[in-house]
């Protein structure tokens, strides 16, 4: 057999076939759409027709059958059941299935299709035996006889039963007895307007140029031999025909504009799969008679992807050398080279991209068959389908693809009765996305189902080990959906025939990020799941930050990369928790890979170097390099198979001099970074209270005093309300509110900077923000809420007033941070006290960062003392101008004034003598330590209370006996 | 040292094998021509840390990235001197990947009748063993027959728990 040939029906016949799936489901939903039946029974026709000419008498029995189905549904008009549409996708399936094992071995597959066909026949005799049961029914001569005539007139669709009985009358039988007649003929037959003589003429047209009229079908199984021949054999007008008739058929449908019966274009043959070449249900095709394209060897270009790739680094070769000579003319054309380079790099890599319609297309078949087996009724909603993809991660996102969806359908959505009963539409919708964001793809696949349940993960995970009874008490519920993707964690019920255990969810993250991808999941118990996607564009070629590491050079993908910092070891950012080294930065602490020790290539004393801040969508984290050397475009070359169970490597590159590097891939650096899980949780908590999860944007609520404006973050807020003023009530002790059960105090705003409101006190209504922490409620009363804000809260100018944080520009107006713990504290100073006791220890506690003042206050919670912060020495000392504490426990390094100096300043004072003086700090050894009284670490939260009463006892601030409260909770409990 | 042997047109055709050979320590190996691309003296190599110990590194070949193998460590010798020559044999396995095999010493390519080939000798060392497609005793000196393929497979991590096979001549 011819080997083009060959090559050319397959290509042709997968091409049909693939579209046939759709427009068979859309059949499903629209039985009566002829125009589908039409494309559906033209498809498997061209199949037929080729077959015969090819020899291949398995396919042709196959195609035949189904061609013979469909020819009786569309001749007589037959409104298709589910049944009969489950068994023509049988039948694609059997084509299909012959096809492939003819592409693999150039013959056919010894495949049995027998008793399909058999079922096929015995369909198709049942279409008609309903038929004639209907027509002998029926009494009207004029019906019948319409017909008969409807049969031979069958392929003029779109039109009344009368517009046909008056053809019929007018002695019109077929086309060409309508070509005949005429325009002027046709548009005087009642009840035709002119619109449908044109159309009918154009349809007429076509239909006595297509091979294998329609006349043929219904009356008898044989065809004529010569029509099977005199297609393919002129196989390449055989596709110009039947493009023509599309094109023909659909113009003259969507012509309303008359007398256009426009001239047939050259048949338009895609290289690019899409999912519908004939997207049958709308009018307009989307193909432009203009388009012109060809057909290209997949191969091919991968070979010229090779070469480019070769290019580039030659040209990168190249232009080093040139900017060393230092001649003015090199230059000039080293310059034209660079760009010419670049552009042809960047459409080569166009000409691979292809829409993810071409892996979704399988999807609604998927979700039709799962639904008709579970007895579910699902649909699919797909958003972004033309959204390009690198043709390698198509293929390997297909199959995680289908697991995940399999999961949504078998485990995700419920069946009808249970969603009625939860009150949700008896239909699932599943819903995917895609779109393009600067460099990356977010595909977004989500059911509105029943969700999972984070518990039983949790519970699942502690039986399998893989979460510590600590770790799963800390878990926010986020982390531990994650943790689905988890090898060997299952929470199906039971197993089921389509995903196996809803396991596999590890190797559908295997291979996301084998492609560079990342995928997170998010769910709603009761209301559905979500699953997140993230694919780099470009495969081949990336921009790349090149580090140095003890004498090696390393490559960072620029995609991962978010930002650079220089990090000294002298610079005070340096944190050691539990073991791993943070560096903080604005505020936030974030988790530095030593990468050298990672490597095993040197020990790390004291971390000193450069830091590049990676991001891989849901874990930010640094590297500690030694040197960094600058952003490059670099080939991507795939590591041997040596290195393929190292995940931290994700491929090799050729620099320009010639040297071979390796490139790093951040999700495998990431799982090196250690977090015990002291370490993790307290960086999860900073996060969590320092900012928003996309950076360091916060929720911040605007109010106004008077004309000055301030900004509060919205972490302690719980509340904004509208207040009739007449619910603030006056006790002997202060403002009180009765707010949900509980009584409230009231601070007003106003009353604290010593202003008076703006509108004076007599208004009707007014707002307050309900804080809340640990439980404890205090409503604070403003002047007037502007707006919640997400900003990032940056001091541009520390203040004075210790109430303040400092001043920020928000919407390009000063505006003060409030400090709320001064807020709060400064109101009541019994807050963060039990309120029963009344005998406490006070204790002042200075510390400049939130995150320590967070971590340690809930630990002298506990142990009852009460408590005042400051949050820096100055400020310690204002304090302690009118407080007196009977412990003063105070961090080291601080703005403004620091430990040491608040020490000597404390000593210094005579109304504060024999206060002890402890200092809490990061840091291994202090300079001076006969200042203080103690010294604590910071890093050792666990016997933090214990040591504290030891103090206390020490210095006779509390009895010997007297051992205070303290909980055995882990630190940060209270807190999670 | 035998070199070519001329054999009988017919016998030639059937069973006649061309083998490189190369010396690895006292060890004198032959591999088949056939997976051999070219031999090249030292290149420039990116050491990969973290890799398994067998392989040397990374070179950059024409523009190829390729692993180097050192045999040397993968049958248990010393690390030869870091002014010792060396060269490098470019091998191609049936996988479609390329190596780099590190030995001492390239000879030359001599021409053989496979059926002249005994097969492995149980004294011969394990590793040796488990690579060998059979043994030739020649005037002074034992030329293995190596297995590429199973060589490089030797390499991977995970093979060390795969079990050791007997192995015999095909």
């Amino acid at each position: 057999m011819d080997e083009e040939l060959l090559g050319e029906f397959l290509t042709e016949s997968n091409e049909n076939l693939d579209s046939i799936e759709q427009q068979l489901m859309d059949l499903e939903a629209r039985p009566g759409d002829s125009d589908l039946l039409d494309s559906i029974f033209r498809a498997i026709h061209t199949v037929k027709g080729s077959c015969g000419f090819l020899n291949l008498t398995k396919l042709e029995k196959v195609a035949h059958a189904g061609e013979n189905l469909l020819s009786r549904i569309r001749s007589l008009k037959y409104m298709v059941t589910e049944d009969i549409v489950s068994l023509l996708l049988e039948c694609a399936d059997a084509i299909k299935q012959l096809l492939e094992g003819l592409e693999q071995s150039g013959q056919e597959p010894n495949l049995d299709h027998s008793e399909l066909i058999s079922r096929l026949e015995a369909c198709e005799r049942l279409v008609s035996g309903e038929d004639e049961k209907n027509t002998a029914e029926s009494d009207d001569e004029a019906s019948s006889g319409s017909d008969d005539s409807g049969i031979k007139l069958a392929w003029l669709t779109g039109f009344d039963d009368d517009v046909v009985q008056a053809l019929v009358a007018a002695n019109i039988h077929s086309a060409g007895d309508m070509i005949s007649a005429g325009f002027a003929t046709l548009r005087n037959i009642e009840p035709l307007t002119p619109a449908d003589a044109l159309k009918i003429l154009g349809m007429a047209r076509g239909q006595a140029e297509e091979p294998g009229g329609a006349e043929v079908q219904a009356v008898s199984k044989e065809h004529n031999e010569d029509k099977p021949t005199k297609a393919p054999k002129r196989k390449k007008e055989a596709v110009a025909e039947e493009d023509v008739i599309i094109k023909v058929d659909k113009q003259v449908k969507t012509a309303e504009v008359e007398g256009q019966l426009a001239t047939v274009s050259k048949p338009s043959v895609t290289a690019k799969k899409t999912g519908g070449t004939e997207p049958a249900a709308a009018p307009q095709t989307k193909r432009t008679p203009s388009n012109a394209s060809v057909r290209v060897d997949v191969g091919l270009l991968d070979e010229l992807m090779n070469q480019v790739g070769e290019l580039v680094l030659t040209r990168n070769s190249l232009m080093q050398m040139i900017s060393a000579s230092g001649s003015m003319e090199f230059m000039r054309v080293g310059r034209d080279v660079d760009q010419i380079t670049e552009q042809l790099q960047e459409q080569l890599l166009r000409t691979r991209m292809q829409p993810i319609q071409t892996i979704w297309s399988s999807v609604p078949r998927i979700v039709r068959d799962i639904g008709k087996q579970l007895d579910k009724k699902i649909k699919v909603v797909m958003v972004g389908e033309d959204t390009e993809l690198d043709r390698t991660i198509l293929n390997a996102l297909k199959d995680p693809l289908t697991h995940i969806i399999r999961n949504s359908c078998d485990h995700g959505i419920e069946s009808n009765q249970v969603r009625l009963e939860k009150k949700k539409p008896a239909e699932g919708t599943l819903h995917l996305s895609a779109i393009q964001e600067s460099g990356f793809i977010l595909i977004t696949i989500n059911d509105d189902g029943g969700g999972i349940d984070a518990e039983k993960i949790k519970g699942k995970a502690l039986d399998m080990g893989v979460l510590t009874p600590d770790q799963a008490e800390k878990i926010s519920d986020k982390a531990t959906l994650q943790l689905i993707f988890n090898a060997g964690l299952s929470t199906a019920e039971k197993v089921t025939n389509f995903s196996g255990r809803g396991v596999g969810m590890d190797v559908v993250r295997t291979e996301i990020e084998r492609v560079g991808g990342s995928v997170d999941i998010d769910s709603t118990l009761g209301k559905g799941t979500s699953l997140r996607i993230r694919i780099p564009l470009t495969l081949a070629i990336i921009s790349a930050m090149v580090v140095g590491c003890e004498g090696q050079r390393f490559a960072i993908p620029q995609m991962s990369v978010k930002e650079l910092l220089s990090a000294p070891e002298a610079s005070e950012e340096w944190r050691l928790i539990a073991g791993q080294p943070f560096y903080r930065l604005r505020g936030k602490l974030l988790p530095v890979l030593m990468l050298k020790e990672a490597l095993d290539l040197a020990k790390v004393d004291k971390p000193a170097g450069s830091i590049v801040v990676a991001d891989i969508g849901d874990r930010t984290f640094g590297i500690l390099v030694d040197q960094i050397f600058g952003a490059e475009e670099i080939v991507v070359k795939p590591l041997g198979v040596h290195f393929q169970h190292i995940n931290f490597y994700g491929g090799s590159t050729i620099l320009g001099d010639g040297a071979v590097i390796p490139i790093f891939d951040c999700n495998g650096l990431a799982s090196m970074v250690k977090l015990s899980s002291e370490a993790e949780v307290a960086q999860d908590y900073n996060q969590n209270v320092d900012a928003q999860e996309h950076g360091e944007q916060q929720h911040a609520l605007i109010f106004m005093q008077g004309d000055q404006r301030f900004v509060i973050p919205m972490t302690l807020v719980e509340r904004l309300e509208c207040l009739e003023h007449s619910r603030i009530e006056k006790t002997a002790s202060g403002e009180i509110l009765q707010y949900r059960n509980e009584v409230i105090r009231v601070l007003r705003w106003g009353d604290l900077l010593g202003v008076s409101p703006k509108d004076g006190a007599g208004t009707e209504q007014v707002y307050c923000l309900i804080l809340s922490d640990g439980g404890k409620r205090m409503c604070l009363q403003v002047d007037q809420v502007i707006d919640i804000v997400e900003v990032s809260v940056e001091v541009k100018r520390p203040s004075d007033n210790p109430l303040f944080l400092g001043t920020t520009v928000i919407q390009g107006i000063a505006t003060e941070i409030v400090d709320v713990f001064e807020v709060v504290q400064q109101a009541d100073p019994n807050w963060f006290a039990q309120s029963s006791d009344m005998k406490k220890t006070k204790i002042l506690f200075v510390e400049d960062a939130q995150f320590f003042r967070h971590l340690v206050i809930p630990v002298l919670e506990s142990m009852n003392f009460s408590i005042r912060t400051a949050s820096d020495g100055v400020k310690a000392c204002e304090a302690l101008n009118n407080f007196q504490p009977d412990l003063i426990l105070t961090d080291i390094e601080m703005p403004n004034m620091d430990g040491y100096e608040l020490a000597k300043w404390v000593q210094q004072q005579p109304h504060l003598e024999g206060i002890p003086v402890v200092a809490l700090t990061a840091k291994n050894d202090i300079a001076d330590d006969s200042l203080f009284s103690d010294v604590l670490s910071k890093l050792d939260s666990q016997s933090l209370s214990e040591k504290l009463t030891n103090i206390l006892q020490r210095f006779g601030v509390i009895g010997a006996n007297e051992g205070h409260q303290k909980k055995t909770t882990h630190l940060l409990s209270e807190r999670g | 040292m035998p070199t070519k042997e001329l054999l009988p047109a017919a016998v030639k055709e059937n069973t006649s094998v061309e083998l490189l050979t190369c010396r690895i320590g006292e060890q004198w190996v032959g591999f088949r021509v056939q997976q051999v691309r070219e031999v090249v003296i030292r290149q420039r190599r990116t050491h990969m840390p973290m890799a398994p110990t067998a392989v040397a590194g990374l070179i950059n070949l024409r523009g190829k990235v390729i692993t180097e193998i050192e045999v040397r460590r993968v049958v248990g010798l010393p690390d030869r001197a870091d002014d010792e020559l060396f060269h490098v044999a470019i091998v191609e396995t049936l996988s479609g990947e390329d190596f780099g095999l590190i030995v001492d010493d390239v000879g030359e390519v001599i021409v053989l009748n496979e059926d002249l080939f005994e097969s492995t000798p149980r004294s011969l060392d394990d590793v040796w063993r488990q690579v060998s497609d059979g043994v030739l005793k020649q005037e002074d000196r034992v030329l293995l027959l190596v297995n590429v393929d199973r060589f490089i497979a030797l390499t991977i991590p995970n093979a060390a728990e795969q079990n050791m096979q007997e192995i015999t001549l095909h």
